[in-house]
């Protein structure tokens, strides 16, 4: 079997050895240039669409302004979101179980952040209309705009109450040993 | 106090996304009947918007894999309403079979449609194929699943902790 197969089989769980611990740092191995991929895209976006805030305020063009706007707030929210995902993965990597004691502390973070994200989002969509009076009718309103980031946020609460007692769990368990 | 507080709320919303995925799947299950029966030409049943009767392809492994998804969480979450502990025996496996689901379906959905969107642009405007086809759904998806095979492990070891915790009491 070459290196490759083998290496899949081990991550998919098809192999002998199936010990959760490895699968979940192989898994961590891939996730990790992902997230900091995604996270550097989101930075270079987000000074990107601020500019050309800028830019567009300065010709008064606000259609050009609307859409940027809320690009600016999905960069800033993902962007976040991004750098938080980062200290979770060096969390799992770093310890032998994937319940360590900061990861509901920041799977909540996630939670309030897209719920800010969607608040704000809102809002600007208000203010903007009362400011400048001149609202795009088929412009770009945001990723953050929509309730279906609600159901994002649910799970994500959820989530991290599975964490906090699979934390309590790991310390029963650490205490007894 | 503030636990249980916290477990109540916990299977009521498990309880809410049971009853949301049981109906998801009936909806799903009837669609795929449906655009499996307009593709067969059944009189009555029309498929509208159609360029080419291929089209219809990516639409039902999209639908499949839907169906196959909910069928997966209305079993997952029928158990977790009903428990103390989220880490169950069998919670695991379901959810690496929603990851695979996930990976494969939307691997296959994204596929489809490329290969239909380079066969079919030969002979129809490109502006029309836009709106026929999407590729970030399937590739949306394939991450989704990823993560849900994530978490199946976390599960896993949630599970490993849950029995060695009933054990010792």
């Amino acid at each position: 079997m070459s290196k490759f197969t083998k290496k899949v089989s081990e991550i998919m769980g098809l192999s002998e050895k199936t010990d959760p611990k490895s699968e979940l740092k192989n898994m961590m191995e891939i996730m990790t240039p992902l997230m900091r991929i995604l996270q550097v895209m989101m930075i270079g976006g987000l000074f990107f669409y601020a500019a050309d805030i800028i830019i567009s305020a300065v010709q008064s063009d606000f259609e050009e302004m609307y859409g940027s706007i809320f690009l600016t707030i999905d960069c800033a929210a993902f962007a976040v979101i991004c750098t938080i995902g980062c200290g979770i993965i060096k969390l799992f990597k770093a310890s032998e179980t994937p319940f360590v004691s900061g990861v509901p502390k920041r799977l909540r973070a996630m939670a309030f952040i897209t719920m800010g994200a969607f608040l704000v989002s809102a809002g600007v969509k208000l203010v903007f209309k009362a400011v400048t009076g001149a609202v795009p009718q088929d412009g770009y309103t945001g990723y953050f705009a929509n309730p279906y980031g609600m159901i994002f946020v649910t799970l994500l609460i959820m989530l991290s109450y599975i964490f906090d007692i699979g934390c309590k769990l790991q310390r029963e368990s650490d205490e007894t040993i | 106090m503030k636990n249980s507080k916290k477990q109540k709320s916990f299977s009521k919303v498990c309880g809410n996304v049971h009853i949301f995925a049981f109906a998801a799947e009936i909806l799903y299950g009837l669609a795929v009947l449906l655009v499996l029966l307009g593709a067969l030409g059944v009189p009555g049943i029309k498929l509208t918007d159609m360029i080419s009767k291929w089209e219809i392809l990516p639409e039902i492994i999209w639908d499949t894999m839907l169906l196959i998804v909910f069928n997966f969480m209305r079993l997952i979450f029928g158990k977790l309403k009903r428990s103390d502990t989220p880490f169950l025996e069998g919670v695991p496996q379901k959810f690496k079979a929603i990851a695979y689901t996930l990976v494969i379906g939307g691997g296959a959905h994204f596929f489809a449609s490329l290969i239909l969107y380079g066969c079919l642009s030969l002979s129809v405007s490109s502006e029309e194929l836009y709106t026929a086809f999407s590729f970030t759904s399937g590739m949306f998806m394939m991450m989704i699943g990823a993560v849900i095979w994530g978490l199946a492990y976390v599960f896993e070891r949630g599970c490993v902790l849950q029995r060695e915790s009933d054990e010792t009491l």
